[in-house]
C-alpha cells in the first residue's frame, strides 16, 4: 500500500530534481571578457565587480577575466584599476555573451571627470552641479606631490597662505586660521591653540579628497565656518580586500609610514589605517639654543566601518586616535648665560562617531549621529641641571554632538534638507579654574530647487543658540545658471559666524611676573567684584553694568563666478568675493589693579573687510601634459577709528574722529601658482614641477599702529617643488622628489619652511 | 651730537625797532598771544642724537643747546628727555611756565600754534603723555622697537612761557637708522636706543605763527 503511494511521490521528486538540475544549467552562466586600455592593450589586475562585491574577478596578464555561476539578468558591472577611471556599466547577462564582453578603461587624469562632493549641500552631489564653488584636491594630486600632512598640500593651493602661530594654520580669503572650519569626514576637528588648529596633526596618507568651500558656510556648518570650510574625506576601499603601504623618507630624518587595509564582504565595509610620522626637526638659525622646529614623532590610527542592517538601514562608525610627542630645548635668561630647560610636549586627540543611516518611503532619507571628541595637551619643562620641574601645564577639551539630519527628495526638481543637534563642550585646564562648559543647539533647513536643467537654486537657514552668548541666525542663498555647456555662472550670498571661544568667554589668567590679568567676558564682572571686595581694584574703566554681552563675530559675504570651458581640455574658473566682517573680538582694558596693572577682557571691537578675485586655469594641450595655474588678488583691510587732536581754521585745538580702512598685516595682495604634470604612459612614469608664489606681505608692525604701512613689507618669494615617479606593474610606485628646490628660507618669519628637502617615497598596493 | 643749524633768520634793525615800538605801545599783550605786528623770528633746526637713556637731558629750544643739569631749577630749559619720556618745564617738572599739547597733524601742516589747550606736567599726567600710542611714539611689544608716530606734532610753550615751538621726533635710535631696514635688524647693537633725533621750528617773537 505504502509503496503504491510512494511511487508517484518519488516520481514527482525526481522530476522536480531533474527540472531543478536543468534549471541550473539553463540559468547559470559564466560571465567572461577582456579589459583593455584605449590602445587595445590588455590590462591586468583589473577588478571586475558585479552588483557590489557579490561576484568579482581579477584580470590576468592577458586582460581576461571570468565569473562563474552567474544567473542571467540585469547587473551593474564595476570595473576598476589603480590609475584608471572606474567604469560602471549596466549589462544583461545571458548565455550568449560568454567571452564576448570587451571593456575599455580610460587612464585617470589628475582630476577625474566626475567628482562628488558633500560639503556644499550636506548630500553627495556632482561638483559641476552645485551652485557653491567647491575646490577639490583629489587623491592623485595628494600622492603625486608626495604630501604627508594637510599643511603640505594646502600650501600649494590658490589663495591659501600658511601661517605659523601655535601650529600651522591657513589663511583663506584673507582670514586668519581661526575663521575656517576644519572637518574630518564631516565632523569638526577640535583642539585649537590660540585659534589655530594645527594642520600638521592631520595625515593625508588615507585621504580620498579634500573639499574646500571659500566664503561663509555657517548656514550649513555653523560656527567657525566664517571664512570657509575644509572637509577631509578619508578613503573607503572599494575592492573586497585591499592593502596599501606607503612610506617616505627625507631630509631631517623625516620618516612617514602608513598602512591602509580595507575589507568588504556582503556590503559590510571596514577600513583600518595606521600612520607614523617622525622627524628630528631642524634649526634655521645657526648656534641657536632652541631648534626652529623641535624633534617629534606622532601616530595616527583610524577605523571606519559600514554595516548594512537591512535594505533601509546602514550603521556607520568612525574612530580616530592621534598622539604626538615633541621634545626640545628652551632657556631662561639671556642667550649668553642661559638656564637650559628640557621641554616635553604631548598632544593627543581622539574621536568616535557612530551613525545610523536610514531611508524611508517617499524619498525620505535620514541620519542620526553622535560625535565625541577629546583633545589633550601636556607640556612639561624641567631644568636641565637638577632635573626639577619648571612648569607643567595641561589642557583638556571635550566635545559631544548629537545630530539628526533628514533629506527629502520631493521630485526631480525639489529637495529639502533639515537638521538639528545639540553640542556640549567642556574644558579642563589650569587657566580655566571652574572647568567651564557650554551648551548649544542648532536647527537648519535647506531647500534646493532646479527649475529646468539650467537653473539651480539653494536657500538655507541655520539657527544656533548658545548658553553663553547671543544666538545666531545664518542664511545663505546660492544660484547656478548653465548658460551653455561651455559657460556656467554661479553666485551666492550668505552670512558666517564664529562663536566666542573658551578663551574669550572663560579665561582666568593672571601673569605671575608682570601682574596683569585677563578675564573672559563671562566671568569678568564676577572676578572684578571679587577683587573689589578685597580692595584690590584702583579704578574701574568701564562701569560693570555697562559691559555688554559678547557677540559672535559675524560676516556677510558675496561670491560670484564663471566657469568657462572654451574647448576640450581647457577650463577657466573666475570667482569674485567680498566679505564684510563685524564684531571681531579683541582684548581691551576694563579696570586697573592696585599694582597699577590692567585687567583685560574681550570685546567686539573690530570691523574688517576682505575682497578679491580668484582664478584657476587648467589646460591639457596634449594627453600627456596638464598645466594648472592659479592667482588670487586680495585686498584685506581693517577699520582704524581714532579721535585726533587737530586744528581749526584759526589754529585752535579741536577733536575730530577719523575712520579709515587700512591694509591688514601678514596678507599678500598677490598670490599665484603654476603646476606642470607630465605622464609617459608607456613606461608609466610621471613628473611634475610646482611653483607657488607669495607676493610681498607686511609681517611686523614696526611702528605699532595696527596696520601695514608701505615701509613694513617683506619681499615676496617663490617656492618650487618637483617630483618624478615610476609605477611598476600598475601597483608599485617609487617617487623621488625635491621640495623647496632653490633652498629658500626666512628663519624668523617663515619658521615652517625648511631648506631644500630631498625625499624618496615608495607606495605599494599589496592587494 | 652737534646741533645742526638749518636756517637762521637774523633780525634786521628796523624790525627790532618795530618790535620795541609794538611792545611799548601795547602793554596788555605780554607773553604768548602777542602776534600782531611783530616781525617774524622763525628758526628751524634738526637736532641729532640727544642722549636720554642714562640721565635726564635738559634742552633749550630757544638757544638750541643742551642745558646743564645744574640749571634744571631754572626757566632756561624748555624740554627734558628721559628715555621715552619728554618733560616740559612746568608745574611738577620745573619752575617754568611751559607746557605742551600734542596735535595729530603733520609737522608741516602746523602753521600756527593754538592759543589755548596747553597742558602742564602734573604728578599723575605729563603734558606729553607717556605710553605706547599716547604721546609721540608707538612701542611694539613683539619687536620692542620704539617708533615715532607719523603726523604727531608737539607744540611746546617755552620754559619762560614766552614762545611757541613745534617739534617732531624723528628717531629714538642713535644715528637715526631706517627701522624697517635689514641693516638695523641685523646689527641692532650699532644703533642703541635712547638717542633722540628731532626737528623743530620756534617763533621767537612771541607770536603763534610758524610760517611767514
Amino acid at each position: 500500500m505504502q509503496s503504491v503511494h510512494l511511487y508517484p511521490l518519488m516520481a514527482f521528486c525526481f522530476i522536480g530534481m531533474l527540472l531543478n538540475v536543468s534549471a541550473v544549467y539553463a540559468q547559470h552562466t559564466t560571465l567572461s571578457g577582456t579589459v583593455i586600455n584605449e590602445k587595445n592593450q590588455p590590462l591586468s589586475n583589473v577588478y571586475v565587480l558585479l552588483n557590489g562585491d557579490l561576484y568579482y574577478a581579477v584580470t590576468d596578464t592577458n586582460g581576461r577575466f571570468s565569473i562563474q555561476q552567474v544567473k542571467p539578468g540585469e547587473y551593474t558591472l564595476r570595473i576598476q584599476r589603480i590609475g584608471f577611471e572606474t567604469l560602471e556599466k549596466v549589462i544583461t547577462v545571458d548565455s550568449e555573451m560568454d567571452g564576448k564582453l570587451i571593456l575599455t578603461l580610460k587612464p585617470q587624469r589628475y582630476r577625474s571627470k566626475e567628482t562628488v562632493v558633500v560639503t556644499a549641500t550636506r548630500t553627495r552631489r556632482d561638483i559641476e552641479d552645485v551652485p557653491v564653488p567647491v575646490t577639490v584636491i583629489d587623491e592623485k594630486e595628494i600622492s603625486s606631490t608626495g604630501s604627508m600632512r594637510l599643511s603640505d598640500i594646502l600650501a600649494e593651493q590658490t589663495g591659501l597662505m600658511l601661517t605659523a602661530d601655535h601650529g600651522m594654520g591657513v589663511q583663506l580669503q584673507g582670514f586668519d586660521p581661526e575663521y575656517t572650519l576644519i572637518m574630518l569626514d564631516g565632523q569638526p576637528l577640535i583642539g585649537r591653540t590660540a585659534g589655530t588648529l594645527n594642520l600638521e596633526r592631520i595625515t593625508v596618507d588615507n585621504v580620498q579628497q579634500i573639499e574646500m568651500i571659500k566664503g561663509p558656510s555657517s548656514a550649513l556648518w555653523g560656527s567657525d565656518a566664517l571664512a570657509g570650510v575644509i572637509n577631509i574625506i578619508t578613503k573607503q576601499g572599494d575592492r573586497p580586500f585591499e592593502l596599501n603601504v606607503n612610506s617616505r623618507y627625507g631630509r631631517n630624518q623625516t620618516l612617514d609610514f602608513g598602512a591602509n587595509l580595507s575589507m568588504q564582504r556582503n556590503d559590510w565595509k571596514q577600513n583600518l589605517f595606521l600612520n607614523r610620522n617622525s622627524s628630528q626637526g631642524y634649526s634655521l638659525i645657526p648656534n641657536s639654543i632652541a631648534q626652529t622646529v623641535p624633534s617629534y614623532q606622532n601616530y595616527t590610527a583610524t577605523y571606519r566601518t559600514e554595516i548594512p542592517v537591512s535594505d533601509a538601514i546602514d550603521l556607520e562608525l568612525h574612530g580616530r586616535y592621534y598622539n604626538e610627542k615633541q621634545s626640545g630645548t628652551d632657556y631662561l635668561g639671556s642667550t649668553d648665560n642661559p638656564t637650559l630647560l628640557d621641554g616635553e610636549d604631548l598632544q593627543e586627540d581622539y574621536s568616535l562617531s557612530p551613525s545610523v543611516h536610514f531611508s524611508l518611503t517617499g524619498g525620505l532619507r535620514g541620519k542620526i549621529s553622535h560625535y565625541f571628541s577629546g583633545f589633550r595637551t601636556d607640556t612639561r619643562y624641567t631644568y636641565r641641571q637638577g632635573d626639577s620641574l619648571y612648569e607643567h601645564t595641561t589642557f583638556k577639551q571635550y566635545y559631544n554632538k548629537s545630530e539628526l539630519q533628514l533629506n527629502q527628495t520631493w521630485n526631480a526638481s525639489h529637495t529639502s534638507t533639515w537638521g538639528g543637534g545639540y553640542v556640549h563642550e567642556q574644558l579642563n585646564a589650569q587657566r580655566y579654574p571652574h572647568n567651564p562648559a557650554f551648551n548649544s543647539y542648532f536647527l537648519l533647513a535647506q531647500h534646493e530647487w532646479m527649475p529646468g536643467t539650467r537653473w539651480d537654486l539653494i536657500a538655507g537657514l541655520r539657527f544656533d543658540a548658545h548658553s553663553e552668548y547671543t544666538s545666531q541666525l545664518s542664511p545663505k542663498l546660492s544660484v547656478r545658471y548653465k548658460l551653455s555647456d561651455r559657460l556656467h555662472l554661479r553666485a551666492s550670498g550668505g552670512s558666517g559666524f564664529k562663536a566666542p571661544d573658551f578663551r574669550q568667554l572663560f579665561l582666568d589668567f593672571t601673569n605671575p611676573t608682570a601682574g596683569y590679568s585677563v578675564f573672559g567676558s563671562s566671568n569678568v564682572r564676577e572676578r572684578i567684584r571679587e577683587l573689589q571686595e578685597q580692595n584690590k581694584i584702583q579704578q574701574v574703566l568701564i562701569p560693570l553694568n555697562q559691559l555688554e554681552e559678547i557677540r559672535s563675530e559675524r560676516s556677510l559675504a558675496f561670491n560670484a563666478g564663471v566657469d568657462l570651458r572654451p574647448s576640450e581640455g581647457l577650463e577657466l574658473r573666475v570667482n569674485l568675493f567680498r566679505n564684510n566682517v563685524d564684531d571681531l573680538i579683541e582684548s581691551a582694558p576694563v579696570a586697573r589693579k592696585n599694582n597699577g596693572q590692567p585687567i583685560y577682557s574681550y570685546f567686539n571691537l573690530q570691523n574688517v573687510y576682505t575682497q578679491g578675485l580668484e582664478t584657476q586655469l587648467r589646460w591639457q594641450p596634449v594627453e600627456q601634459l596638464l598645466i594648472s595655474a592659479g592667482y588670487q588678488l586680495l585686498d584685506a583691510r581693517r577699520k582704524i577709528e581714532e579721535t585726533r587732536t587737530v586744528q581749526d581754521d584759526q589754529g585752535e585745538v579741536v577733536e575730530r574722529t577719523f575712520s579709515s580702512y587700512e591694509p591688514m598685516l601678514n596678507r599678500s595682495q598677490h598670490m599665484a601658482n603654476i603646476k606642470l604634470y607630465y605622464t609617459w604612459e608607456e613606461p608609466d612614469i610621471s613628473a611634475n614641477l610646482r611653483g607657488t608664489w607669495q607676493g610681498k606681505y607686511a609681517r611686523f608692525d614696526a611702528n605699532g599702529n595696527g596696520f601695514a604701512d608701505p615701509g613694513e613689507y617683506d619681499d615676496g618669494y617663490m617656492i618650487w617643488n618637483t617630483a618624478v615617479d615610476k609605477t611598476f606593474s600598475g601597483r608599485y610606485t617609487l617617487r623621488l622628489g625635491v621640495d623647496n628646490l632653490f633652498d629658500f628660507t626666512r628663519p624668523f618669519d617663515l619658521s615652517w619652511l625648511p631648506g631644500r628637502i630631498f625625499y624618496a617615497q615608495l607606495s605599494l598596493q599589496l592587494y | 651730537m652737534t646741533p645742526l643749524r638749518n636756517t637762521l633768520q637774523l633780525l634786521s634793525l628796523p624790525a627790532v625797532l618795530l618790535l620795541f615800538l609794538s611792545t611799548a605801545c601795547n602793554d596788555s599783550s605780554t607773553g604768548p598771544g602777542n602776534e600782531e605786528e611783530d616781525e617774524s623770528q622763525i628758526e628751524s633746526y634738526i637736532v641729532e642724537d640727544i642722549p636720554a637713556s642714562d640721565a635726564i637731558t635738559y634742552y633749550s629750544l630757544r638757544d638750541n643747546s643742551i642745558v646743564e643739569a645744574s640749571d634744571s631749577a631754572s626757566t632756561e630749559w624748555d624740554i627734558a628727555f628721559s628715555t621715552t619720556t619728554i618733560y616740559t618745564n612746568s608745574e611738577a617738572s620745573g619752575p617754568g611756565d611751559g607746557g605742551a599739547l600734542v596735535l595729530d597733524v603733520s609737522f608741516d601742516d602746523v602753521t600756527i600754534a593754538p592759543s589755548d589747550g596747553y597742558s602742564t606736567d602734573t604728578d599723575t599726567l605729563l603734558a606729553i603723555p607717556t605710553g605706547s600710542g599716547n604721546g609721540w611714539y608707538n612701542y611694539n611689544r613683539t619687536t620692542h622697537i620704539v617708533t615715532p608716530i607719523e603726523n604727531k606734532t608737539l607744540v611746546i610753550k617755552t620754559g619762560d612761557g614766552a614762545n611757541y615751538a613745534k617739534l617732531q621726533v624723528l628717531s629714538y635710535y642713535k644715528g637715526n637708522p631706517d627701522l624697517s631696514g635689514e641693516e638695523f635688524s641685523n646689527n641692532p647693537d650699532n644703533y642703541p636706543s635712547g638717542y633722540y633725533t628731532f626737528e623743530y621750528v620756534i617763533q621767537l617773537n612771541g607770536s603763534r605763527e610758524f610760517a611767514e
